[in-house]
């Protein structure tokens, strides 16, 4: 059984919409309803703001939606909206369990968690709601690890719209490789990851994350240094209006380390054993990892 | 009465003629023939009963005529005189239409037989046919002759040519003149009837020009002949000068429409302006020249699409390098000049034309669309328009839209503005800066980099941007219109307008200048002073959006210059700069707040927040002292005391759950003030003393203490922020960790305060969850909450389940199935949780955590 993870659009206040790929990969039967007929449920984790034509996206999508409040939602908007929607139960929680198989799924926006995003704070919040799988969002960064048999997913925010946390790049990619590492089915051979079929050529079966990003972002930082140096030099010869000058190399880079990778997360389960996808949008590419979820007592 | 004994005549005659020509008694069957033909000359029939005779003696003189062409075959050459002296047989009938009939269907069959004086034969024909004046007769007659003489028109050589050409247009001629001559004929009181009977006679008519063009196809023609050339001299100046000269409005349009359609285009070409200047204009005064000029444009537009389609399969050199554009709007100038009443659905379809035409042939040529929308504004718009004006305007407008390849295509068109700003309709003028916003959103990476791209677009869109809300009229009463309520239920706003809402949000997205992050940010606040800020009732629904755009590239420009720093650079210019735009983003949530406060303070307290994480980020201290304090007055003004806007039920045993706006508003601040880092000790201390007093005073208990305990966290942070002096002495660190003991205090007694058990309870676990996170040993082996904290409030909880579970009624208690009892739920689900509690402490020990606590 399938079932879509998605959170963090900020349509239209930090972003204009999905990517496009994301749209056809997802809602490969725009005019049918439901759109698209192998995921049977949608777990939203907010934070849409304020765009009726995408929560209706998210609606239409599966036969079974069921939301949590984000951060930015207007409940009383919301509320509304899905009621026009045909939602019967459109009272929005800040968090929800749902069983899905034989796993107890919980799942919150997660902006009351203090500390946000905090492992110890999640683990504790799992062990109230006594869960197998805690999904939380608000964070706009992939995430997928397990500790003390439980499980814990972020699936990112699904437009890549900004955050304002602190963008620490280097930080990132290692928490990242630690967690991700452990858990990363060494086999990447899986091609029949679930949507693949309707993305085509679009999407790309990716390597094993946790061991790339590291890579990527070596040379990369080796490379701005060595620029550095010497556009350095040559603004010293230009005097002293060379400050308002833009580096646009850096300036690039930084913009693509402060900027946030559109990705969601679907959900694959049979009986107990579940296994997660997550996809990514990257320089016009759509990327799937896969991760096995360890089977839970 | 009198057609179906015409129709019984001709049946039985022709039943006796085929008869007689089985006998082969050809006499006897011209003779019944010559009956039938009779029937012909019939007075009171209409074209339509006429036509149905028509065609039965049509089919009867077939047979006669089959029977003719075998025998003249079997009696071969010698008897070829045969057919000669039938020719004139014939010819001493006594009634004219009779005669003529069989004259034609015995010339026609004579003309196919080799050696017959082909020439002289149709030269006859022609001639005698003018012996019939009668309208309906005369036409039917003449087409008659058309039909059966279509294929055996001699083509030769060009003499032939010139004949036949000359044979077919004076029939045309002649068969025109009848046409509209019936219009006059019949008592005046009948001419609505008239020219009903005329329309369904048009075919007759236009049946010659389709020969005409048929004929210009066959002939092959020498080496010095052009089709082309002739068509230009010879035909359609006869042709033209005939329909000009009948001055009939229905043979005037309909034999245009024929023209138009039934030559090819390479001809229309070519006589482009002789059959503007010289034919249109002189048409009929009130004929609607616009529609022949719109089947005209189609054809071209048509010619062009197939051409398209046909490049790469064929080369077509010889494509026609008319410039068409300006023949045509000549054209329509002097119609103007000359008919300045022209009626305003007639210049809406000319106009129509020349836009389709404009955008097919002059992709790239935006001068013309202009020149059009230019004569619109200052011709047409001039004076008051009704609402069918207006329709009519909007979809001059419309029209080109879909078909720019860049919305940017508008801003070269300077009376493209000039003429929508002539919409006095509201709506329409709504509608068409939707199809302009919905256009350049289906378009991908359309970026605005400059002020005036941004005036270009955002001109179009203030009609949407002070687009009023709260307007509620019947249709909204009666929920025709979906609406929804806003502002706790006070307001009303349509999907409608927040859908426009969420589109001029996504254009902002558009304001994008990648090289210049600085640039953009005052492109953005160009946008709100000149345009979003022209409504403020609409601000909360478009600055949002805006602020944290701003806000994004601040934080992008603040990582920028920190690089810089990092290289050595002189960063004091930019870092200037950062502070005035921090100033500037303030006062524009100042604005949002100014205005907006009364229902939106919870969103105006996330953006304030997301600005003052954004500013410590930036290492800008002291700004993001000052929106946290910015915060805490929201926090005071708006939200301390709003009751809970939302009529949900709120459980307070849920940690994670509906809550008071109070208690969420402290836990949002609570989570920033969590991330930052660049703050000395002292100021953070101050703000999070006033989060921890304002946590502490909240209403409701489960509010105050989970307000607390999660404050315990500030501290903790506290306690490795670099104070003033910038060292961080072990003295001060152990403060911290004191308050957070402090806090875990203060929320324990508050829990222990509380009237109903079961929520102590809860509470008492969730505290212990708290603890167990602070028992982790820093450097120096220190725990801020050690074991024996820990194992005291485990004992507290044991003795508070056991007291519980005495009160409890023991047959109620344990019945898991009990589902209402919702004290029992609660406990039973207070107990399971501590249970987990315990086994995760248990768990975690097999790892040498969590030594000395007592499970």
């Amino acid at each position: 059984m399938l079932t879509l993870v998605i959170g963090d659009l900020f349509v239209p206040d930090r972003a204009i919409g999905l990517p496009s790929d994301f749209k056809k990969l997802l809602s490969p039967n725009p005019s049918a309803i439901p759109s698209n007929n192998k995921i049977a449920q949608v777990l939203c984790l907010g934070n849409v703001t304020n765009s009726i034509e995408t929560l209706q996206f998210l609606y239409n999508l599966s036969p079974s939606f069921h939301m949590v409040r984000g951060e930015y939602d207007d409940a009383q908007l919301l509320t509304q909206q899905l009621k026009a929607l045909g939602h019967e139960s459109p009272n929005i929680p800040f968090h929800q369990v749902v069983t899905i198989d034989n796993l107890k799924i919980g799942f919150t926006s997660g902006y009351q968690i203090l500390p946000r995003g905090d492992d110890v704070a999640l683990l504790t919040l799992a062990r109230e709601l006594n869960v197998d799988i805690l999904i939380w969002g608000g964070t706009h960064k992939v995430e997928a690890y397990a500790v003390e048999g439980k499980f814990f997913i972020n699936p990112g925010s699904a437009t890549g719209a900004h955050t304002f946390g602190w963008a620490d790049p280097d930080k990132d990619s290692d928490d990242e490789a630690g967690g991700e590492s452990e858990l990363d089915d060494a086999e990447n051979d899986a091609a029949d990851a679930k949507l693949e079929q309707t993305a085509g050529d679009d999407s790309k079966e990716g390597e094993e994350s946790g061991d790339q990003k590291p890579q990527n972002e070596e040379p990369a930082k080796a490379k701005l240094d060595l620029f550095g140096e010497e556009t350095a030099d040559a603004s010293e010869s230009l005097s002293g209006s060379a400050s308002n000058e833009i580096d646009l190399e850096l300036l690039n880079k930084v913009s693509e380390s402060t900027s946030v990778i559109p990705s969601f997360c679907l959900l694959d389960s049979q009986g107990s054993a579940c296994t997660l996808y997550i996809y990514t949008y990257l320089k016009g590419e759509v990327k799937v990892n896969k991760v096995s979820i360890p089977r839970n007592n | 009465m009198s057609l179906q004994s015409s129709i019984n005549t001709i049946n039985q005659q022709s039943g006796l003629m085929k008869q007689n020509l089985n006998d082969n008694n050809l006499l006897q069957a011209l003779k019944h023939c010559l009956n039938f033909l009779n029937e012909l000359r019939i007075n009171k029939l209409s074209p339509k009963q006429y036509y149905e005779i028509y065609m039965m003696v049509f089919d009867s003189l077939e047979v006669l005529l089959n029977h003719l062409a075998q025998t003249t075959q079997k009696k071969k050459k010698k008897d070829t005189p045969y057919l000669a002296d039938l020719y004139e047989l014939v010819q001493y009938s006594g009634n004219i239409i009779p005669r003529l009939y069989m004259m034609i269907m015995v010339g026609t069959t004579y003309m196919a037989t080799p050696g017959a004086p082909t020439k002289e034969i149709m030269k006859d024909m022609i001639e005698m046919c003018r012996g019939v004046q009668h309208p309906i007769r005369g036409l039917f007659l003449r087409y008659y002759l058309s039909q059966r003489i279509k294929d055996l028109l001699p083509l030769d050589n060009e003499e032939d040519f010139n004949e036949t050409v000359h044979f077919l247009v004076s029939n045309f001629i002649e068969m025109t003149k009848l046409w509209v001559r019936l219009q006059h004929q019949g008592h005046s009181s009948e001419r609505e009837l008239r020219y009903k009977e005329r329309k369904e006679l048009k075919i007759l008519v236009g049946s010659n020009l389709v020969r005409l063009s048929q004929i210009i196809d066959d002939y092959q023609g020498g080496e010095s002949y052009s089709s082309i050339n002739y068509y230009a001299e010879n035909i359609l100046p006869t042709i033209t000068e005939q329909i000009i000269q009948c001055r009939d409005h229905l043979a005037q349009s309909y034999l245009i429409d024929v023209l138009i359609q039934i030559f090819p285009d390479d001809f229309h070409f070519a006589t482009l302006p002789f059959l503007l200047n010289d034919v249109f204009i002189n048409l009929h005064p009130l004929l609607k020249k616009s529609e022949l000029v719109a089947t005209l444009i189609e054809r071209f537009v048509n010619y062009h699409n197939n051409e398209a389609e046909m490049v790469g399969k064929l080369s077509l050199e010889n494509k026609p390098q008319v410039d068409l554009f300006p023949i045509f709007w000549d054209f329509y100038v002097k119609l103007h000049e000359m008919d300045s009443e022209l009626p305003i659905d007639e210049h809406s379809i000319f106009l129509q034309s020349f836009i389709t035409l404009s955008l097919t042939y002059y992709p790239d040529n935006y001068q013309n669309l202009d020149t059009i929308y230019q004569f619109a504004t200052e011709k047409l718009a001039t004076k008051e328009s009704g609402s069918e004006e207006q329709d009519l305007w909007f979809r001059l407008l419309v029209a080109p839209i879909q078909h720019f390849q860049s919305i940017k295509t508008l801003f070269k068109l300077p009376f493209f503005f000039e003429f929508y700003h002539k919409l006095t309709s509201v709506q329409y003028q709504k509608q068409l800066s939707l199809e302009i916003i919905n256009k350049l959103l289906s378009d991908k990476n359309e970026q605005f980099s400059t002020t005036e791209d941004i005036d270009g677009i955002f001109k179009y869109l203030l009609v949407l941007i002070k687009d009023p809300t709260e307007k509620l009229d019947t249709a909204k009463n009666l929920g025709i219109t979906k609406t929804y309520k806003v502002n706790n239920g006070e307001g009303i706003v349509t999907q409608e307008f927040l859908s426009n809402q969420e589109k001029i949000c996504k254009v902002i997205h558009l304001i994008e200048t990648p090289t210049d992050p600085f640039k953009n940010i005052s492109n953005l606040m160009y946008v709100r002073k000149k345009y979003l800020n022209k409504e403020f009732k609409n601000i909360i629904y478009t600055y949002p959006a805006l602020i944290m755009k701003i806000l994004n590239k601040l934080r992008l420009i603040g990582y920028y210059v920190a690089e810089l720093k990092k290289q050595g650079k002189d960063i004091t210019h930019q870092e200037l700069l950062i502070t005035s735009n921090f100033k500037n983003l303030s006062v524009i949530i100042d604005e949002l707040y100014h205005y907006h406060q009364e229902y939106h303070s919870e969103l105006i307290l996330k953006i304030y927040l997301n600005a003052a994480s954004a500013a410590d980020q930036l290492s800008q201290q002291s700004l993001s002292y000052e929106l946290f304090n910015q915060c805490f007055v929201v926090y005071e003004e708006n939200l301390i005391l709003n009751p809970s806007h939302n009529n949900r039920q709120i459980n307070p045993h849920d940690s994670l759950g509906e809550a008071s706006v109070p208690y969420q508003s402290i836990l949002l601040i609570a989570d920033k003030l969590y991330t930052l880092r660049n703050f000395n000790k002292e100021n953070y201390e101050n703000l999070i003393t006033k989060l921890t007093l304002y946590g502490s005073k909240l209403l409701k208990k489960q509010d105050q203490c989970r307000a607390v305990y999660f404050c315990a966290h500030l501290w903790w942070w506290c306690a490795y922020l670099p104070d003033e002096q910038d060292n961080n002495s072990r003295e001060n660190v152990d403060d911290d960790f004191k308050r957070i003991l402090e806090c875990l205090q203060k929320a324990l007694r508050v829990a222990d305060s509380c009237m109903d058990p079961y929520l102590s309870l809860k509470l008492f676990i969730e505290i212990l969850n708290r603890c167990l996170i602070f028992n982790v040993a820093d450097d120096e082996g220190n725990t801020v909450i050690d074991a024996k904290y820990i194992n005291g409030l485990i004992d507290l909880i044991r003795t508070n389940i056991d007291n519980l579970n005495d009160e409890e009624d023991p047959a109620r208690a344990f019945n898991e199935e009990d589902e209402n009892n919702q004290e029992a739920r609660l406990f039973r689900f207070s107990r399971e949780y501590f249970q987990r509690t315990l086994e995760y402490i248990a768990e975690e020990q097999q790892a040498d955590v969590f030594e000395g606590i007592v499970v």
